[in-house]
């Protein structure tokens, strides 16, 4: 069986006054049905923007190219605009970080949710505003009917999650992009909206890429992660793999710099010296390496590409994109 | 004497209806009967949830925010009374970082001028010294001295939030208030950022009134930590004894939402996960806040929840203290 949605070499490059700025570059990837994918890192590590032009969310003025693009087997790259259209929100859907600016506030939220049924599955509207209202219940909102009337700015932030979340999973799509869904709430609502997106998931059977920069909730809900920098995929491991044995020099940083609940208090965080990667940058070298504790002349000569480093099977391959993968950084040795 | 003493700190934002002649319609609770100190030397970290009052209660220390009534003492002196002119000698000692190092920092201005303004203003030394002065803070905090004449946009978040920090220093203080320090800055950034305010605190001998929301950055900072709910503190103590034993039922939950990066530990954890979401401050819930969420409060024989609001009451041996009827119940009148 192939895989739900696969991706090789997924460059978007735009162009500006100062260059061309290649914000995703050669990344490649394939999500199975039910699987919850974590895609990690940092601002401008391309996470967002490899997603939106998977989703062809993009402006025109982004260019997109890909080896291969193909989602349920069909080839995306050649579909017209207006099938790709049919597509989204019925199989394919996407939840964003700030539900405040992807819903419509001049809009009650059961308009907008029966909009999308309208649309997609030719619902009529008294139909649709009944599966709006069993949807909101689906997602842990009471009094689901009452809600149907409500405007945006009259709930309060997880709770428009919950409906940006019901509003995706309306056409029980098979894949689910979520982008930071987390991020802008309060930690006990996003443990919530967490437990929502695993059981929604057993449910339906859906597939989610959870777009993070948070390793904890990785460690959560994921079963695989890539690990993304400066618009490459530097890393990508099975969830277990990825946090008891990293290879890549940056993926053991941040496991390093983040402080931890239940971590050790008598030593500082290792931080990663420097500052993220520009989006302009050199094609022949390593772009970690300027941070890299264990970088040498080749890291800076030569791109490493993604290669197997864990014997397993295709699917569960431990991979990193690193000429010193796996080495012992100098922070990593008791003092 | 304690080096900040806050006694019964209240902040209330009235709501006003609309027109001129509008009556107000009540008030936005942002901070309640709220009391700690900090020791000389010490950390204490103000953790809670978005509208939980942390901000309120660090920007009425500082004098940005007028309290509605309770105390604010610096070295024994009251400064909530104080007027702006005769609060000025006292705001050389307490100096604010803001979360976010945009905004914080005036884009028309160079680093030299923005980190030597605070000098300039209590007319410390000549042009010349507070350039110098400038320098050696710039060097302090991690930058070359050559950042002086550049401005903030050519500097990266962390950089930034460096200079906020240098600012902070210039009139040498003896407390900083640190608003979500490093809550705006990328994941590979926030530990140097971390390691730098250790750093100065063993260096300069400071003590940190630490506001954020992520409690592992809170727990490596911090030896104290008040946990707040809907402007009140709910429980206060010695780090080592609030995250190995909450005792506080949104203690309890805030802790174990806290998401572990590792895969093992977090499949073995049991989450308390709330229902619903926190009330508007506009209309705090009678007797304790927290009780309409809260998944504990069956344990309480009495129903004393829903009227009466629990004491912020010591655990002797523990040096800490919690609000919770279930840790200290309330006994019916007329018995000894």
């Amino acid at each position: 069986m192939s895989a739900l949605l696969e991706v090789d070499g997924l460059t978007v490059t735009f162009h500006s006054r100062r260059g061309e700025a290649r914000a995703v570059d050669g990344v490649g990837y394939s999500l199975e049905a039910g699987e919850t994918l974590g895609i990690v890192g940092e601002s401008g590590s391309g996470k967002s923007v490899a997603h939106l032009a998977i989703l062809g969310l993009l402006p025109s003025s982004a260019h997109v190219e890909a080896r291969r693009l193909t989602f349920g087997g069909r080839d995306l790259s050649t579909l017209r605009e207006d099938e790709r259209r049919r597509l989204r929100g019925r199989e394919m859907a996407m939840v964003f970080q700030d539900p405040m600016s992807a819903l419509n506030p001049l809009l009650p939220i059961g308009l907008q949710l029966s909009e999308v049924l309208e649309v997609h599955e030719s619902a009529t509207r008294r139909e649709a505003r009944r599966r709006a209202a069993t949807a909101l219940g689906e997602v842990g909102i009471s009094d689901p009917e009452a809600r149907l009337d409500v405007y945006p700015h009259e709930m309060s932030g997880g709770m428009r999650q919950r409906v940006c979340i019901a509003m995706a999973l309306l056409c029980r799509p098979k894949l689910l992009v979520a982008d930071e869904p987390t991020t802008a709430l309060d930690v006990t609502i996003q443990a919530q909206v967490l437990d929502l997106l695993s059981d929604l998931q057993k449910q339906h059977g859906t597939a989610i890429a959870f777009i993070t920069h948070s390793l904890g909730v990785v460690a959560g809900i994921c079963d695989r992660v890539l690990v993304m920098y400066a618009g490459r995929v530097v890393e990508e491991a099975p969830v277990d793999a990825l946090f008891a044995s990293p290879l890549h020099p940056y993926t053991r940083g941040l496991l390093a710099s983040v402080p931890r609940i239940d971590g050790d208090l008598g030593r500082p965080l290792a931080a990663i010296p420097g500052s993220p990667a520009t989006l302009v940058r050199s094609a022949s070298a390593c772009s970690f390496a300027p941070r890299c504790p264990l970088a040498e002349d080749r890291c800076r000569a030569e791109q490493p590409e993604l290669e197997v480093h864990a014997p397993a099977s295709r699917h569960d391959a431990h991979r990193a994109a690193c000429f010193r993968a796996g080495i012992t950084l100098p922070t990593e040795v008791a003092p | 004497m304690s080096l900040l003493e806050v006694r019964n700190l209240t902040v209330r934002f009235p709501i006003r209806g609309r027109g001129f002649f509008a009556k107000s319609r009540g008030a936005i609770h942002a901070v309640e009967d709220v009391s700690f100190t900090l020791e000389r030397g010490q950390a204490l970290g103000l953790v809670g949830e978005s509208g939980s009052g942390k901000s309120t209660t660090a920007r009425a220390i500082v004098g940005l925010t007028r309290p509605t009534s309770g105390s604010v003492k610096l070295d024994g002196v009251e400064l909530s009374t104080l007027s702006d002119r005769e609060r000025r000698p006292f705001r050389r000692r307490v100096q604010m970082v803001f979360q976010d190092p945009t905004g914080s920092l005036d884009p028309r201005l160079t680093i030299g001028a923005i980190v030597a303004e605070p000098l300039a203003i209590q007319g410390v030394g000549t042009r010349r010294e507070r350039r110098t002065r400038a320098a050696s803070l710039l060097e302090s905090v991690g930058l070359d001295a050559a950042a002086l004449e550049r401005y903030p946009h050519e500097f990266s978040g962390g950089q930034r939030q460096r200079i906020g920090i240098a600012r902070a220093l210039a009139l040498e203080p003896e407390l900083l208030v640190l608003d979500e320090p490093v809550s705006a800055l990328d994941v590979s950034v926030q530990a140097s950022v971390v390691n730098l305010l250790q750093d100065l605190r063993d260096r300069l001998g400071l003590s940190y009134l630490f506001i954020a929301h992520d409690l592992a950055v809170v727990r490596h900072v911090c030896e104290r930590v008040a946990v707040m709910y809907l402007g009140r503190i709910v429980e206060e103590g010695p780090r080592e004894e609030l995250f190995a034993n909450p005792r506080h039922p949104y203690t309890q939950a805030l802790l174990s939402a806290v998401p572990v990066p590792d895969p093992v530990v977090e499949r073995s954890r049991s989450r308390i996960v709330l229902a619903g979401d926190p009330p508007s401050p506009a209309h705090p819930p009678t007797g304790c806040a927290f009780h309409p969420r809260c998944p504990a409060r069956h344990g309480v024989p009495d129903k004393s929840c829903a009227s009466i609001v629990p004491g912020l009451l010591s655990r002797k041996p523990t040096g800490s203290t919690v609000a919770c009827h279930l840790e200290h119940p309330i006994l019916p009148l007329g018995r000894p």
